[in-house]
C-alpha cells in the first residue's frame, strides 16, 4: 500500500510546471521499496479529489503566483486555502482551493496533508523552461523532501525493523 | 404619467459554464425588447496557428483548444487528415478511437451533471455547497469522471490535452493487463450509471416544450461518437464534405464567436439532439432503463438535456465494456500514412455536439488552411432563441435574481464551452415599465 503520495500539480507553461519538476527530479532519488507514489498532474481541476482519497499521507506541490520574489517555497495552511474565495466560474476555474474544499466536504482528505507552494511571477509562465529563480527553488524543495524522506526511512527501518513504510513526517504539516 | 422603473443588474460571473460570456436583457413591461448572449473572449486563432504546420503536429495542437473535450478535437482532425491522404484506419484503430471517445463523454458528462448543472436543481450555488448535503451524488460524479479520465490516460498518456493520438491511429497501444483492469472497473460502474439515469429523471424539471431543429451524426448500427452521416430533424442527410453547402457561419456584432445557422435558422447540437435523432440506436439495456423512467424521447424540452447526458453516460459505459472485453494489443497501433496534397473533412460528436473540421494540405503534408466549427458556436443562436421562449414561459414577473437564475439554468442546459467557441455570464437586465 502507498504510504505517501507526493503530487505535483502544474501545466507545461513556464514556471507553472514547478510542481511537475519537483516530481521529475525527486523520482530518480526515491527507491521503489519506500512505497512512495510520485504523481504529476496537469491542471486536474476536480479530478484532484480522486488523487487525495485513499492515501494516509499526501504532499501536494503547486506553483503560486505572487507579485514578490519568485522561487520561494511556502507552506500555506489548509485553513487558509479552504477559506480562500471559491471561484466557481466553471470547471476551468476549479482550482486547488476548490478541490481541497470539495475533498474536505466529502471527508476525502488524507489523514495528513502538506501543501508546498513555489512562488512564481505571472510574467514567467510563457515558454517551456523554468526561470533561474524558480529552478533554484525547485531544487531546494527537492533536496528538503529527499532529506526528510531519507531521515524518516532510516528511522522507520531502524526502529520498526522493516522497510516500505513511513513514519510520521517531522516537517511542518497541515492536519485535516 | 405612468410609473417607470429601470433596473440594471450586473452579475460578475455566470458560474458553472466553461468560458466567459455575458447576457444583456432589456424588458419593457411584460415583453422582452432585447436579449443578447455575448461571447467576449478574444478569438484564439487556432486555425491560423495550424497553417504551415506538419500534419503530424495537428492532433497535439488541436487538443489544446479545450481542456474538457480534447479527444473530440483530435478525432475530428485525424479523420479529416486521413481523408485528405486517402488513408483508411484499420478496425482496431476505429474501435479504440470509439473507446477513447467513451472516456471523454464519461468525464465531460459526469462533470457537467454533478458539478455544473445539478446545483441548479437541488438549490445550491455550487457543487461544494451541495456536497455537504448530497455527498453520495457528488462522489458518484467524481467516480464516473475519474473513470472517464482513466480511459483517456490509457490512450492519451494523460487526461488533459492527451498526446497519444496520431493520424493513422495511436502512438501506443495499452497493455492487455491495463485494459482488463479497466474492463473490471467499467463493469462495476454500470450499476452507478443506470442509477444516475433514474435519479436524473426524478429531478424537478420545468415542463417547457418548444420547437427546434436537431442536428447530429447518425450511424446504421451504433450510437454515434466517431462515425456517421449528419442528419437533422427536418430531413438533412449529408456527409462531412457537404457541411459548407448547408450551413453558414456569420459574425454577430455582440459576440466574438461565429454563429452557425442551418438554412438561416438556429439549430441544436449536443446530447438532446443526438438522443432525439438516435434513440433507436441505444443499446437495449440502456433503452429499457430509459423507458422505465417514463420520460419519452424525442423530447422538445431542453431541460431534458441533463437526462440525455445521463443516458449517454450509460451508453459510454456499455460501449466501453464491449470494446474492452475481447481486447488484444495489435502489432502496430496505427496504419502508415503518406501525405499528399488534398482536402479532407472530419466530423465527430464532441460531448457538447457535432465538431466539424476541414483541412487542406500540400504534397509534404503541411497544412495550407484549416477550418474548425465547434459545437458551442453552433448552439449560440439556439441558446438565444431558447432564452426568449423559456423566459416568456417562465414569466417576467419574477425578481431579477429569479430571472437571472432561470437564464443561467437555460444556458447551462447547453453545457456551453465558451473557451472553445472563441468564462462567466455578466447579466445586464434593464426594465422599463
Amino acid at each position: 500500500m502507498t504510504a505517501l503520495r507526493i503530487i505535483g500539480v502544474g501545466s507545461p507553461s513556464g514556471d507553472d510546471r514547478a510542481g511537475w519538476e519537483v516530481i521529475d527530479r525527486l523520482k530518480p532519488r526515491i527507491p521503489v521499496e519506500w512505497s512512495i507514489e510520485l504523481i504529476a498532474l496537469d491542471r486536474p481541476g476536480s479530478g484532484l479529489v480522486e488523487w487525495l482519497a485513499n492515501v494516509p499521507e499526501c504532499w501536494l506541490v503547486d506553483a503560486i503566483q505572487v507579485e514578490g520574489v519568485p522561487g520561494r517555497c511556502l507552506q500555506p495552511g489548509l485553513d487558509e486555502l479552504l477559506q480562500a474565495d471559491v471561484a466557481t466560474a466553471g470547471s476551468h476555474g476549479f482550482g486547488l482551493s476548490e478541490s481541497l474544499n470539495l475533498a474536505a466536504t466529502l471527508g476525502l482528505l488524507p489523514q495528513r496533508l502538506e501543501l508546498h507552494c513555489v512562488t512564481i511571477r505571472e510574467a514567467d509562465i510563457f515558454g517551456q523552461q523554468l526561470s533561474t529563480a524558480v529552478n533554484a527553488g525547485v531544487n531546494g524543495l527537492v533536496s528538503r523532501f529527499h532529506e526528510r524522506l531519507v531521515k524518516q526511512f532510516d528511522h522507520t527501518a531502524t526502529f520498526k525493523g522493516g522497510v516500505g513504510s513511513l513514519g510520521s513526517s517531522s516537517g511542518s504539516s497541515v492536519r485535516s | 404619467m405612468t410609473d417607470s422603473r429601470r433596473i440594471q443588474i450586473d452579475v460578475p460571473a455566470l458560474t458553472r459554464v466553461e468560458g466567459e460570456g455575458a447576457l444583456h436583457l432589456r424588458v419593457e413591461g411584460d415583453s422582452i425588447k432585447q436579449l443578447q448572449l455575448s461571447i467576449f473572449e478574444p478569438p484564439r486563432y487556432f486555425e491560423k496557428f495550424l497553417e504551415g504546420r506538419h500534419f503530424s503536429e495537428v492532433p497535439d495542437i488541436v487538443a489544446r483548444i479545450c481542456g474538457i473535450c480534447p479527444v473530440a478535437y483530435q478525432m475530428s482532425a485525424v479523420q479529416a487528415l486521413e481523408q485528405a491522404f486517402g488513408v483508411e484506419p484499420d478496425p482496431w484503430v476505429k474501435q479504440m478511437r470509439r473507446l477513447f471517445y467513451c472516456g471523454e463523454w464519461l468525464q465531460s458528462h459526469a462533470l457537467h451533471i454533478h458539478l455544473l448543472a445539478l446545483p441548479d436543481y437541488l438549490g445550491y450555488d455550487s457543487a461544494i455547497g451541495m456536497a455537504a448535503d448530497h455527498p453520495e451524488a457528488v462522489q458518484r460524479g467524481l467516480a464516473l469522471q475519474a473513470l472517464g479520465n482513466e480511459i483517456i490516460r490509457l490512450f492519451g498518456g494523460r487526461s488533459v490535452h492527451p498526446v497519444g493520438a496520431r493520424v493513422g491511429g495511436f502512438h501506443h497501444a495499452p497493455s492487455l493487463a491495463d485494459v482488463q483492469a479497466l474492463h473490471n472497473r467499467l463493469q462495476g460502474a454500470r450499476i452507478q450509471a443506470e442509477a444516475l439515469t433514474r435519479w436524473c429523471a426524478e429531478l424537478p424539471m420545468p415542463d417547457q416544450a418548444e420547437d427546434f431543429v436537431c442536428v447530429a451524426l447518425s450511424h446504421d448500427d451504433q450510437y454515434p461518437f466517431y462515425e456517421g452521416r449528419l442528419l437533422s430533424s427536418d430531413g438533412l442527410d449529408i456527409g462531412a464534405d457537404a457541411w459548407e453547402h448547408h450551413f453558414h457561419e456569420e459574425h454577430a456584432p455582440h459576440s466574438t464567436a461565429l454563429w452557425a445557422l442551418l438554412n438561416d435558422q438556429p439549430y441544436l447540437v449536443g446530447p438532446l439532439a443526438r438522443l432525439n435523432l438516435n434513440k433507436q440506436r441505444l443499446p437495449d439495456p440502456v433503452a429499457e432503463n430509459l423507458e422505465r423512467t417514463g420520460i419519452h424521447f424525442p423530447s422538445r424540452n431542453m431541460f431534458h438535456s441533463m437526462l440525455a447526458r445521463a443516458v449517454e453516460i450509460e451508453v459510454a459505459i456499455h460501449e466501453a465494456i464491449l470494446l474492452t472485453q475481447d481486447y488484444r494489443p495489435p502489432e502496430q497501433p496505427y496504419v502508415d500514412v503518406s501525405p499528399r496534397a488534398g482536402i479532407g473533412y472530419g466530423m465527430t460528436e464532441a460531448p457538447r455536439g457535432m465538431l466539424w473540421h476541414r483541412y487542406e494540405t500540400d504534397d509534404a503534408g503541411l497544412i495550407q488552411s484549416a477550418r474548425i466549427v465547434p459545437p458551442t458556436s453552433q448552439n449560440q443562436a439556439r441558446i438565444e432563441a431558447d432564452l426568449h421562449h423559456s423566459l416568456t414561459a417562465f414569466g417576467l414577473a419574477h425578481s431579477d435574481d429569479e430571472i437571472r437564475l432561470h437564464c443561467e439554468k437555460v444556458i447551462r442546459n447547453y453545457d456551453p464551452c465558451i473557451s472553445c467557441a472563441t468564462h462567466f455570464l455578466r447579466l445586464k437586465l434593464e426594465r422599463d415599465a
